[in-house]
């Protein structure tokens, strides 16, 4: 596949996303040996500036687990729900952050069978991503339990109180494909880390780094016969996580669809759900990795045409989304339902009608820029356009929630709600959590994946002494 | 891991930590743990024992069923053989027993707020008796305890004053003059083909409200519906229910009747009248000219001429007049003009009866007594005064400074047992047993005595007051003819058995009086003679009342359907039970015009402050069209303070302070109406800043207009008629199309819930099957009235938390049934419209598939049954619940150390032990009473029989006054709840969603299309 030019990243391949040439970043040619100690570096103690935000996140964090224990002990009550508002920011964080996890699976797997080779340098972020946002995530349908502490009903074993749980219920949907996805997730992120994990173990000083490097290193010696296994794994992992990016949101999206309630309860909800996954989870992959590329000076690795490939994916799965929201708006004003009419009159110009245009603005107007080749490849303004898109899709999934229980069939039960200072601590505490353990992670594991970024080296330098890496 | 352990370890081990459990784990030695060594006769634990006692809310004296749960009373519902209630309970009679376990309640006598021993206490109350210059100022009190008050003040030779602000005086003088019998005539609404109302607010708390809406239910089935015109310048819940509203400008009342008058008597009177009383009636009006009167009242002539055509056509009609908060200084002429008009129109006897008629209030209730007792406390004449259920501080007008004027006095002594502004400032309390605690009577119609019975021993150190009378008497050295309060009352009792002729040992009848809650006594007499005569002695009403600055509107303050006076403000119950027409809850408002508030750059919420020539009143804006454009209205019973206890004492804003002392010409009584104010904004709506939810207003009406919905369903009367002929054949079974499923218009169409339901085949889950019962319910709306009594008696019956008023300002309220009120249209008047919305049971049910861990589940009797402790809280099944009629515990409502307990010592006691008090974080709703529900069925299972139709009563059913509601099984083509689930008016609310609900309701009858 690859050439032999040694412009490097002029070579690189051309894919469904790809890149085409650089050639105004003058690619600097990298050995083995230099990727791999590059990528290390970043494993090394951190600075006194990690350690402060370090120390701040986990303030954040702290904030959001006190409020949850205030939640636990009060009731349910201190978060803004009402009646008959029954969901709010919880739920909304929820969607949200399974939908951020979306993108990891996306880049990791969908695009490695499509071999789409601008993923290597991102995928190993966004698969931690997807990891730690579905942690995330499985945190919500707990938080907004109000009694949190009977949460193991939800799940179907034998038990000898002889309960059963309602196979009916897309709640309980959810709790198998988010369960899946998590589990799916994972096992591909630790499959994915074996040989960068190996190559840490071999450099790992300290005791505690061995004991972790030997144990996910899982015995790697980095024998033939082990890659051999080793990539038929991948795929195969690959291919099963495939369905699920498409699976786990149309679940998710069944919660509302399944309901009977203006505004959720419409066919088009799983393709819009996957696609607005997909934008937010891109989204925030373009949000974490403009950072990490700057701090740990990886410039090298992650380079201009990745982001822009991401952000041909962000202008692509935005127009999907604004398509959605017009088709949700004609089929309300077409079908003739007036619950359904008056439902998405209510979105425009009721009571939220400023997360409404929010939303619009941040999904469907901001993202417009993008279609400008000099807009793509300016990082600034691609992560500026990647925040917004993150509070779009928030908002999306707050409309769509909040704004169609706050307006159902009874014009006597209609009502509203905003978040309260808990729910908005939690959910602070939230993206603490998630940052925490990205962070976490990025000193622990290779950010990059080592292997596959090897992969893409060009030929001829990846041995300049002959030796090995 | 082996087991390494020999026997005698192992019994080392076990005795240790058998000894350390022990010792961890002291018992407190139980005070009182001694079982029913001999069980009382009449408690069986688990069954509940009934009986028979009168409410003593409010003057109207209704029947009553205490519902008594191992020596507790838990429930009060009506009771059936009374015969003006007949079986009706409103808001405020349920809220009695509230009062009865009132945790503001005093629970011992007190010396200028410390306790101190009854001893003690009425030793010190004689010498300051024996010193004289005594006062007795009470409520209306009829009956024994009334008389052992009379009695007592005249041993003492003490000023006897009787004040509450709500004076039928003036209706009394009328009756008296028009007939010689002082008393209040009594409205047989059920037999009126015309009714016209001014100004009494029948349904909320005009004389009995509670008979009066029985009545009003039964002249309003559509078979013979009878029509209501209301006449008042502010809409009241009576003038929501009538079919035609007429605004009329305040203070005009005797003016507007003065007017029909004239065109009744000039239509219909040569011939109604003898020659003589025509005379006397031509001289009295002979000055007065019609033109003059449409002029000031506004109306135009051809209104009056339509009424009177319809007063004289729709035989029998009947006028009403009354309202307390509308009424002027011409009340007497005012209730004489319509007693007249009743004459022409020749209904006194069959509408209007003054020989079957109310005798609840006493008609020295007037201002003349309050001041001459306030000159007297001037003068030093009195020095001491007996206070009981009369709360002057908080009523008087402002210009009486009843405050400072009582404050003078050297001794207060009051014998409340719950406080208010007035106990507050008295030296001595000897409370009173609570409502449910003490014997009584009631007095409140003639041929008619009730009987009040002790439910409980007392929970506090009180006495009754009648007793406390009685023995101060004997020390005083004045003794009253009785040792005891029971004595006085069983004397009573023998002279009601004389007079009603029974002949059986007194022992027998008192029994029979105490088993029924009351007895009639006297035969129906001939009714007394209204004649026309002395009209030339009583003045004929002028023009009063214009507004004379640019500036001013007319001030109108109306009893409250569940404050009243003011009395029922500290109750929550009665503060988180939504006004009916306004729907705000725990708040106060003003009712303002949108012209008006315009005017004054006022909008909804804002805070504005009304200021009248007696005082000043801050409260918050509702902009409504219930009103006229030049008047505004605020309802009496807010603004009290922390004195008048922790639930009242948080709601600014009482009208009272802005009234006149404005006297009726003839009886000197208090009427509430002539006083005229400014207003001013204050501030502008206060929203919380980051939930933007205003705390001071709080309404619960989400949206006021239906949208088109058809969540309340109407037909007219001209097309009931056509809608009975060609009456689909709903009761016949579904054909063999409708079962097939989805395709084609007609089969979307729910069936008859106590047919075949429409399930789709194919499906996946097989049809819901009720073999033995399926539960159901009509509700007719043209009989509902919304007044809100089936809200109140679900609560007590359900064990439903009050929430307070943030937690209703946030939505958290935790109603099972609600009344829902909804405008049509822009303009109030004859479109409102009322809808008991519950849990409809539903048998496709929306919330039953979404629970993900089947607490919520459909039973064999077709009941969505909630398992409570069941729940985990993911209130998907109320965001799926398209009625929006679950409900969600917030809080730890049950939890003594949580922040939102709601069951204060004694509240505790009032709680049905039948129903589980839910916890904190799970979801609640209605399940038709099942408890109610479950208890006949199993006596029938006992007894060996089916359940009778009928027999099962959930407590909103049995509360309901107008009867509005049935429940019974649908299984049953021939109950009475599947006879009417086939009527050609019933709908389901929603139907169009395939819930198949259980509920069916009944479309109102409206006169107009």
């Amino acid at each position: 596949m690859e050439s032999d030019s040694p412009s490097g990243f002029a070579s690189y391949p051309t894919g469904p996303f790809g890149a085409r040439a650089a050639q105004e970043e003058p690619f600097k040619p990298n050995t083995y040996a230099k990727i791999t100690s590059d990528i290390l570096r970043t494993l090394e103690f951190p600075s006194w500036k990690f350690l402060a935000f370090y120390a701040t996140i986990l303030v954040g964090l702290g904030c959001g687990i006190a409020a949850w224990v205030y939640q636990i002990k009060i009731g349910i009550g201190v978060s803004g729900k009402t009646h008959p508002v029954g969901w709010n920011v919880y739920i909304t964080d929820f969607v949200f952050w399974v939908g951020i996890a979306h993108a990891g699976t996306l880049i990791s797997a969908i695009l490695y069978l499509l071999r789409a080779p601008f993923r290597n340098s991102v995928y190993r972020a966004s698969e931690a991503m997807t990891v730690f946002a579905v942690a995330t995530a499985g945190l919500f349908p707990l938080i907004h339990l109000g009694r949190v502490w009977y949460f193991y009903w939800l799940i179907p074993y034998p038990n000898q109180r002889q309960l059963w749980v309602n196979f009916r219920s897309p709640l309980l949907w959810d709790v198998f494909a988010v369960g899946t996805y998590a589990t799916i997730s994972a096992i591909f992120f630790f499959v994915g880390l074996i040989p960068d994990v190996a190559a840490a173990r071999d450099r790992a000083r300290g005791i505690f780094k061995k004991i972790l490097y030997t144990i996910f290193s899982f015995g790697w010696t980095g024998s033939l016969k082990q890659w051999k296994h080793y990539m038929s794994a991948y795929t195969f992992f690959a291919a099963f996580a495939t369905p699920l990016v498409v699976s786990v949101h149309s679940v998710v999206s069944w919660d509302f669809a399944m309901g009977l309630v203006p505004g959720w309860h419409t066919t088009i909800f799983p393709p819009y759900f996957v696609a607005g996954a997909i934008f937010s989870g891109i989204a925030m992959v373009i949000t974490l990795m403009v950072p990490i590329r700057h701090y740990f000076q990886l410039h090298e690795y992650i380079t201009v045409d990745h982001f822009e490939a991401l952000g041909k994916i962000l202008i692509f799965t935005s127009s999907i989304v604004g398509y959605a929201y017009a088709m949700e708006f004609f089929i309300a004003l077409y079908s003739g339902n007036p619950f359904e009419r008056d439902q998405f009159i209510y979105r425009a110009t009721g009571h939220y009608a400023w997360a409404y245009w929010i939303m619009i603005f941040c999904n469907v107007v901001a993202p417009l820029p993008l279609w400008i080749k000099a807009v793509r490849r300016n990082l600034s303004l691609l992560w500026v356009i990647s925040i917004l898109v993150n509070v779009g899709m928030w908002f999306e999934r707050y409309n769509i929630i909040v704004q169609s229980l706050s307006h159902e069939f009874i014009p006597y039960a209609f009502g509203f709600n905003r978040p309260s200072y808990i729910e908005m601590t939690i959910t602070l505490g939230s993206f603490c959590w998630f940052l925490a353990l990205f962070f976490l992670c990025a000193k622990l594991f290779p950010s990059l994946a080592l292997t596959e970024l090897k992969e893409v080296a060009p030929r001829p330098l990846r041995y300049p002494k002959g030796g090995e890496a | 891991m082996a087991l390494d352990m020999n026997r005698r370890e192992f019994l080392k081990i076990m005795g240790t930590t058998a000894a350390t459990a022990v010792a961890c784990t002291t018992p407190r030695t139980p005070e009182k743990l001694i079982p029913y060594v001999i069980p009382p006769e009449d408690q069986i634990p688990g069954i509940a024992t009934w009986y028979a006692s009168t409410c003593w809310e409010c003057p109207a004296g209704c029947g009553i069923l205490i519902k008594n749960r191992e020596g507790r009373p838990i429930k009060i519902e009506g009771n059936p053989d009374h015969p003006h209630s007949q079986g009706g309970v409103c808001a405020r009679g349920h809220a009695a027993l509230f009062n009865q376990y009132h945790p503001d309640r005093y629970r011992s006598p007190l010396r200028r707020g410390s306790k101190v021993s009854w001893e003690e206490a009425l030793s010190e109350v004689v010498e300051i008796l024996m010193s004289g210059k005594v006062a007795v100022v009470t409520g209306e009190l009829k009956g024994t305890l009334g008389r052992i008050f009379d009695r007592f003040a005249q041993n003492l030779g003490a000023l006897r004053i009787v004040f509450e602000p709500l004076s039928y005086t003036p209706l009394i003088k009328a009756t008296e003059i028009a007939t010689g019998r002082a008393v209040t005539p009594l409205y047989h609404l059920e037999e009126a083909q015309f009714i016209l109302d001014v100004g009494a607010d029948l349904l909320e708390t005009w004389i009995n409200p509670v008979g009066q809406q029985k009545r009003l239910a039964r002249a309003r089935r559509p078979e013979n519906m009878a029509k209501l015109v209301v006449v008042e310048p502010r809409l009241s819940l009576t003038g929501a229910n009538a079919d035609e509203w007429i605004p009329l400008p305040p203070g005009k009342e005797s003016l507007f009747l003065l007017r029909l008058l004239i065109e009744v008597y000039t239509r219909g009177g040569p011939g109604s009248l003898t020659p003589r009383e025509e005379k006397e009636l031509n001289t009295w009006i002979k000055d007065v000219r019609a033109g003059e009167l449409e002029n000031a009242t506004g109306i135009p002539g051809k209104v009056y001429e339509s009424l009177a055509r319809d007063l004289l056509e729709r035989v029998p009609a009947l006028v009403v007049t009354g309202g307390a908060g509308y009424q002027g200084s011409y009340a007497t002429q005012f209730h004489l003009l319509g007693l007249i008009i009743n004459r022409i129109l020749g209904v006194v006897g069959k509408t209007v009866t003054i020989s079957e008629a109310s005798t609840m209030h006493d008609p020295r209730n007037n201002l003349a007594g309050v001041e001459t007792l306030f000159r007297g406390i001037e003068a030093g004449k009195i020095k001491t005064v007996i206070l009981y259920k009369s709360d002057l501080v908080y009523a008087l007008p402002p210009e009486f400074k009843a405050k400072e004027n009582l404050e003078k006095l050297d001794h207060l002594i009051s014998l409340d047992p719950l406080p208010n502004e007035t106990t507050e400032l008295a030296e001595y309390i000897l409370p009173d047993h609570g409502v449910l605690e003490s014997w009584g009577d009631v007095e409140a119609y003639e041929g008619y005595y009730a009987i009040r019975q002790p439910m409980l021993t007392p929970l506090f150190d009180t006495r009754p007051c009648g007793d406390t009378l009685i023995l101060l008497a004997l020390k005083v050295g004045k003794s009253l003819p009785w040792e005891s309060f029971t004595q006085a009352l069983r004397e009573r009792a023998a002279e009601i058995q004389l007079l009603s002729g029974d002949s059986r040992p007194f022992a027998a009848f008192y029994e029979e009086l105490l088993r029924k809650g009351g007895v009639s006594y006297k035969k129906k007499e001939k009714e007394s003679p209204l004649a026309l005569k002395d009209l030339h002695r009583v003045p004929l009403p002028r023009v009063a009342d214009e507004l004379k600055k640019e500036e001013e509107v007319h001030l109108i303050v109306y009893p409250h359907i569940f404050r009243y006076d003011g009395r029922g403000a500290n109750v929550p119950w009665l503060q988180e039970n939504p006004d009916p027409v306004q729907q705000t809850s725990w708040s106060s408002w003003v009712e303002i015009h949108p012209t008006l508030a315009k005017r004054y750059n006022i909008e909804n919420g804002d805070r504005i402050r009304l200021v009248s020539e007696s005082g000043s009143m801050e409260s918050y804006a509702l902009i409504t069209t219930t009103v006229r454009p030049d008047v505004i209205a605020v309802a009496a019973g807010q603004g009290h303070t922390r004195a008048s206890g922790r639930y009242a004492g948080e709601i600014e804003g009482n009208p009272f302070k802005l009234l006149k002392a404005t006297k009726d010409g003839l009886t000197q009584a208090w009427v509430w109406g002539g006083t005229k104010v400014r207003l001013q904004k204050v501030a502008p709506r206060d929203l919380e800043l980051i939930s933007g939810i205003d705390y001071h207003l709080v309404t619960m009406d989400g949206e006021k207009n239906q949208l088109g919905r058809q969540i309340v369903q109407m037909v007219p009367l001209f097309a009931l008629k056509h809608v009975h002929d060609k009456a689909m054949p709903r009761g016949g079974k579904p054909s063999q199309k409708d079962g097939e499923g989805a395709n084609g218009g007609e089969s979307v169409k729910a069936p008859h819930p106590g047919e075949t339901i429409l399930q789709d085949p194919n499906g996946f889950y097989p049809p819901h099957e009720h073999p033995e019962h399926r539960w159901g319910m009509v509700i007719d709306l043209n009989a509902c009235v919304g007044c809100g009594a089936c809200t109140i008696s679900c609560m007590v019956e359900n064990n439903i938390p009050f929430v307070g008023k943030t937690q209703v300002a946030k939505g958290r309220e935790m109603f099972w049934i609600r009344i829902e009120r909804y405008f049509e249209g822009d303009e109030a008047g004859a479109g409102v419209r009322f809808i008991p919305m519950l849990c409809q049971q539903c048998n496709n049910a929306p919330c039953e598939t979404v629970c993900p861990v089947l607490a919520t589940m459909h039973n064999v009797e077709g009941l969505n049954a909630m398992v409570y402790n069941r729940c985990v809280g993911t209130r998907y099944c109320a965001n799926n619940c398209p009625y929006k009629v679950r409900r969600f515990n917030w809080f730890g409502y049950d939890d003594p150390q949580g922040p939102y307990f709601r069951w204060e010592d004694p509240l505790p006691l009032m709680l049905n032990p039948d129903v589980t008090v839910r916890s904190k974080g799970v979801m609640e709703k209605c399940t038709f009473c099942i408890q109610r529900i479950r208890e006949v069925t199993e006596v029938a299972r006992i007894e060996g029989r089916p359940v009778r139709d009928g027999e099962i009563i959930p407590a909103c059913a049995q509360s309901c006054p107008s009867e509005a509601i049935v429940f019974g099984d649908l299984n049953d083509p021939e109950s009475r709840v599947s006879h009417l689930a086939r009527d050609p008016r019933g709908y389901r609310v929603l139907e169009l969603l395939n819930t198949q609900p259980a509920v069916t309701y009944l479309k109102k009858v409206t006169y107009t299309a």
